[in-house]
């Protein structure tokens, strides 16, 4: 078995410091380091070379220096490296870094599996992974938080392993000497908003995994005393055949016009809650501030947990679209749309269907595109890949903003599944020429459309925070946050269409639904679609979607996170029963994650979740960049902290200063008990939505155990 | 020993002298001065009054005000001691140096720098590393820590085994004695032999001499690159064995840190840090560093090649930040999972010769079991300086942990003193351990030290109650 793990050598970013006094990044003192993500990705390498015998080739584009990288995977356990290293890929986006990467595997022959973590710290595009696949035209299984592979011992007639990807295979790379099974199917966990899904693949394909499947080993002495002797092999374009002219800046569909640094600070308030009266202060000004944010209304519970549900257009969705409801047979060209002018670019967004209905992201981006589409001119289709729409849903669609809704209606499509949906909006692009296609950066839409722009041979950007239409050139500006979100980049996709993009989920309210709206429903049904959507490469096995103590913090609307101020993993009661009362969602630190005091699904930060709640209240938690970079688009922060200097006060918007263990539990008992003295609400709290607290006796016990411990400390 | 307590024309000349600003009365404000780092309940006296005096002038007139009316005053630093030295176990004046805080003179020919004691250390290092240089005297402890409290602890750290600790960089001393006198002892020199060495033996003496209110210290180049090596071994014999072959072929690391298997289990659960150490009875962290990257590499693995042969079972090597810093959170956590364990313990900071911490490790053993209580063992292999730290059970009741407490640190003291130890390495003796000292000095000794008090101190003002008790 052959095996290749992708890595990037990265700047410390969660070491990253901003001077207070320009607002600029410090970058000196900043070491260079395999990108922490792909630490994982070498780790499940490594494990499935001791399980079922492999040969592991580290494979990395980047700076001569990036040789340190590889020389450290080596100290690991890999067993070879390639350094992928020309000032001709200098400049290298994402799509013209994937096509190097995916020449280099082709050259270096046979490939069983190709391994790389999530995203890298510094860019936290997440894409080059699946477009790498698109380009070597094999499966991608993104997120991956477990993965066991089906292997047939090495037959003694066949010496051969792993498929070729090309005719010509150079098999310079692959040591001949290890060890070797051929693996037959590989099957494994992925990590969506929704739980898990099983999947099963045939190889070769590649995997992203997330820092859920495998705990890094540490290099040895040994493993280094190799690395330094072994040798790297280092190719530049003309190794791997490219023209240098297609190759790095200038082979770059996508292009950095502007980079700017955010405003870090919130200059929020700040109350010391040193002594009775400060706490009670502090829980008051909480209590205040959730009343604002109409959080102690009388609603169930578990309705708040979750950005709510945008009610359904109730308009008579029949009137909206009643010539082309169904447009069949690729009629797409020649669709007789009198009613738009055939001129008229279109703009599209993905829609993305949960269980239940159409995702509230979907929603989101029409709300973003509306405007974008007017201030082009444009006409704003939303495209719902699935089994079957139904007309609520494309009324929904219609009355948030869509002209049109273009239904890729197959039982194939009816979940995501990365290379069948690829190809169906393959087609549809080609045909329709949309000008722009947003989709949300959710698991889905990180993971198809780098696949897709990879396909298309166009630029995509990531995660996009603010999105505007250039005055003049009518292009598309793409802004994101880099570097754990220190700074700020503006991109543009100027020469390719479509110009593509993510968006980050919760960055925009959806507009309010206009039942009056008229759009048309375009249903490709059968056809030539029918055809693209052939026995997909990957099945789905399972859903798993009540996984304990699985959260969906993408989606919630207010999130509360405990730290390594809890003390201990039994300390997280607080921070759920919390959770619990708000109808809030659970997120975590790093560092109580890397301690196992609640697993990965919760992690908020750089190497884990971006979130943007309306409410983000943390306890415990100091504010390390690498946490910061999750919760910049946070509307609301609350910060509960000892330290009176943790960075987390800087960035919140009310700071405590004070013991999440006298804080957390007597806002809990406040808020069961209903609003208070000072406050016009007073609801008691519904016991019986399925997410009923814990009784108050629990909550006094937590307080009882919680001080009981803290008297000791002091004895 | 009786003092006199303050009355108000002492306050008001206080006031006078220092600023009213710089005078505090409120129990709430000066509750703060009435612990350190150990347990409040269990050591913890109330000042009369805190002072912050901004000058050496100032500090001079306050001391020769408390020996005029006999009033005891206890210098305070930043209060992360580990002794109860900062304690004022009679009241009196608690003198903070916080205010002293300033910088004089970077002398960057002489490769010296004269700041005031109450600098936070960690601020020195910040202040010259641009140019290259830092101050090894920095014992690593809390960022907090000031260069007053180094000094009265003559502070050690997990860098002593290579750079040595506080005394080493301490040159000179601008020093206020008891009596109030202002006097600068040393200077900008690497040699002096004129009298007794009285810098010296004011670093270590816990303000009981006097109060230092500024320092010259000497800055060395800073070192760019390091590495560091987790070493397994089966047994601590093994460990401890590996320090002096690595030492006698001239290789000083910066660090070498002792845990035992019990610290090991305990830090890498709380951690959940898998790494594989189920046949391994104790580790060594090591830490090589230096100016040149390279050779730095070549040490380091020269290090890691003799832990092989003497039999280690897997060397790990750390040569970039993120996983030197995975390695010493092994290091650095075991206090914190203890507490966890149980928050209700006695840090220790025994010191032994180096070749006898495999023959304290059973002794420890015997003693948890005689006790009931666990004492997992980690700490500065390099010069055996020990964290042998008792843990109570959690289940023991507080009756039974007060009564047993000092029977099994005597217990500890008594088989460290037969294996040629001493009962504290770094932290010193202050209020917590007084007690042991007739017990575990011999008279002689214990009679020079109480000699040397009363020559600089008739009025035994200077930090009362501390290292032992004169009329004991």
């Amino acid at each position: 078995m052959h095996i290749f793990v992708l890595i990037k050598q990265v700047p410390e970013t969660d070491k990253v410091k901003m001077d207070p006094e320009t607002g600029t990044m410090v970058r000196s003192g900043l070491e260079s380091i395999v990108n922490p993500l792909d630490l994982y990705a070498i780790e499940e390498a490594l494990v499935l070379k001791e399980r079922h015998g492999a040969h592991i080739t580290v494979l990395s584009m980047g700076p001569p220096d990036a040789e340190r990288a590889l020389r450290e995977s080596l100290a690991m356990g890999c067993d070879s490296a390639i350094l992928l290293t020309d000032r001709a890929f200098a400049g290298s986006d994402t799509w013209a870094t994937s096509r190097v990467l995916a020449a280099a595997i082709r050259r270096a022959g046979d490939v069983d599996i190709i391994l790389a973590g999530e995203r890298a710290t510094d860019g936290d595009t997440g894409q080059v992974g699946p477009a790498v696949a698109a380009w070597l035209d094999i499966p991608v299984l993104t997120y991956v938080s477990s993965l066991e592979i089906e292997a047939e011992p090495l037959s003694t007639t066949t010496a051969a392993h792993g498929a070729p990807l090309s005719e010509n295979t150079p098999t310079a790379i692959t040591s001949a000497s290890s060890p070797v099974a051929v693996p037959k199917t590989i099957r494994v966990r992925r990590l969506t908003e929704e739980g898990y899904q099983v999947l099963q693949a045939r190889p070769p394909c590649l995997v992203t995994v997330v820092k859920e499947i495998a705990s890094p080993r540490l290099p040895t002495l040994r493993g280094k005393k190799f690395a330094r002797s072994a040798e790297v092999v280092r190719w530049g374009a003309g190794d791997l055949d490219l023209d240098p002219a297609s190759t790095g800046l200038a082979g770059s569909p996508t292009r950095v016009t502007k980079i700017f640094y955010p405003k870090v600070a919130r200059n929020g308030q700040r109350i010391v809650a040193a002594d009775e009266a400060g706490i009670e202060t502090a829980i008051g000004h909480i209590m205040t501030l959730f009343e604002k944010k109409g959080l102690l209304d009388k609603a169930s519970a578990g309705d708040r947990a979750f950005a709510p549900s945008v009610p359904l257009a109730t308009a008579s969705f029949s009137s909206s679209a009643p010539e082309h409801s169904s447009v069949a047979q690729g009629a797409a060209g020649q669709e007789s749309d009198t009613a738009d002018t055939p001129t008229k670019p279109e703009f599209w967004i993905l829609a993305e269907r949960r269980a239940g209905g159409l995702d509230v992201v979907s929603f989101e981006l029409l709300a973003r595109a509306r405007a974008l589409a007017d201030s082009r001119g444009a006409l704003l289709a939303a495209v719902v890949p699935t089994s079957s729409l139904s007309e609520e849903d494309a009324g929904a669609l219609i009355a948030h903003g869509a002209d049109r809704v273009l239904a890729l209606e197959h039982p194939f499509l009816r979940d995501f599944l990365c290379e069948t949906w690829a190809a169906v909006l393959y087609k549809l692009v080609r045909e329709r020429q949309p000008e722009v296609f947003l989709a949300a950066a959710t698991t889905t839409g990180r993971t198809l459309m780098p696949y897709l722009a990879a396909k298309l041979g166009t630029g995509l950007t990531a995660d996009c925070t603010e999105l505007a239409i250039e005055e003049g050139t009518g292009l598309l500006l793409q802004t994101r946050p880099a570097i754990g979100g220190n700074i700020m980049a503006t991109i543009k996709t100027a020469r390719h269409k479509p110009q593509m993009a993510t968006v980050r989920p919760h960055s925009m309210q959806p507009l309010s639904p206009d039942t009056g709206r008229r759009g048309a429903v375009i249903r490709l049904a059968g056809g030539p679609f029918a055809g693209e959507a052939s026995e997909p490469p990957v099945r789905i096995l399972a859903l798993e979607r009540n996984t304990e103590d699985f959260e969906n913090l993408e989606g919630a609307r207010i999130v509360v996170s405990g730290g390594r101020g809890l003390k201990k993993a039994d300390n997280f009661k607080l921070i759920r029963e919390l959770a619990c009362t708000l109808g809030a969602v659970v997120g975590a630190s790093r560092e109580v994650v890397d301690r196992g005091w609640i697993s990965y699904p919760h992690q908020v930060g750089l190497s884990g979740k971006t979130i943007s709640p309306e409410i983000y209240l943390c306890a415990g938690i100091s504010g390390a960049i690498q946490h910061l970079a999750g919760i910049r688009t946070a509307k609301t922060v609350i910060s509960i902290n000892t330290d009176p200097d943790a960075p987390i006060h800087a960035v919140a918007d009310l700071a405590i200063v004070g013991d999440l263990f006298d804080i957390l539990p007597r806002l809990t008992a406040r808020l069961r008990q209903g609003a208070t003295h000072g406050l016009p609400h007073e609801h008691p709290w519904p016991s019986s939505d399925g997410l009923a607290p814990a009784s108050p006796a629990a909550a006094r016990s937590v307080d009882e155990e919680v001080t009981g411990s803290s008297k000791e400390a002091r004895s | 020993m009786t003092y006199n307590h303050l009355t108000q024309e002492i306050i008001d000349e206080l006031i006078r002298i220092v600023g009213e600003r710089n005078v505090l009365l409120d129990p709430a404000r000066t509750e703060a001065f009435s612990h350190d780092e150990t347990s409040k309940e269990e050591y913890g006296h109330m000042p009369e009054v805190v002072v912050t005096p901004q000058s050496t002038e100032a500090v001079a007139a306050v001391v020769k005000l408390a020996n005029q009316h006999r009033i005891p005053i206890t210098p305070r630093g930043a209060g992360s001691g580990l002794s109860g030295g900062a304690i004022p176990v009679y009241g009196g004046i608690v003198l903070s140096l916080e205010k002293m805080n300033r910088v004089r003179e970077i002398d960057y020919d002489n490769l010296t720098m004269t700041v005031e004691t109450g600098i936070v250390t960690n601020e020195i290092n910040n202040l010259v590393k641009d140019k290259g240089l830092f101050y090894a005297g920095y014992p690593m402890s809390l960022e907090t820590c000031t260069l007053g409290g180094n000094i009265a602890e003559n502070a050690g750290g997990g860098k002593a085994i290579k750079y040595g600790v506080t005394s080493r960089y301490i040159l000179g001393l601008e020093f206020v004695t008891p009596t109030g006198e202002v006097v600068w002892l040393g200077g900008k020199l690497a040699k002096d032999v004129t009298g007794y060495d009285l810098v010296h033996l004011i670093v270590g003496s816990e303000g009981t001499l006097g109060i230092a209110t500024a320092a010259i210290i000497r800055l060395i180049g800073l070192p760019v690159a390091k590495s560091d090596l987790l070493v397994l071994f089966r047994s601590p014999q093994e460990a401890i064995s590996t320090v002096p072959i690595i030492l006698s072929k001239g290789l000083i690391p910066t660090a070498i840190e002792f845990m035992d298997r019990r610290s090991v289990e305990t830090s890498c659960a709380y951690l959940n840090e898998n790494l594989p150490y189920a046949e391994c009875g104790a580790m060594l962290l090591i830490e090589m560093d230096g100016r040149d990257p390279a050779l730095v590499e070549r040490e380091a693995e020269a290090v890691g090649d003799l832990c092989m042969e003497q039999g280690a079972i897997e060397v790990y090597v750390a040569d970039n930040r993120t996983t030197q810093e995975r390695l010493w959170a092994i290091r650095r956590n075991i206090a914190e999972a203890f507490k966890v364990y149980c928050p209700v313990q006695s840090l220790e900071d025994i010191v032994v010769p180096p070749a006898a911490i495999p023959a304290v490790i059973p002794e420890l053993d015997r003693i948890s079991e005689q006790f009931g209580i666990t004492i997992p063992c980690y700490g500065h292999a390099g010069d055996g300086n020990l964290h042998a730290t008792l843990v109570k059970a959690p289940d023991m009741p507080m009756e039974a942990w007060r009564r047993i407490e000092p029977e099994a640190l005597t217990a500890l003291y008594e088989a460290i003193t037969r294996l040629g130890g001493k009962i504290s390495g770094e932290h010193g003796i202050g209020l917590k351990r007084k007690a042991y000292m007739k017990k575990f000095m011999s008279p002689v000794e214990l009679a020079l030290l109480k000699a040397i008090k009363r020559a600089w101190d008739p009025n035994l003002i200077m930090n009362p109650g501390k290292i032992f008790d004169i009329e004991d």
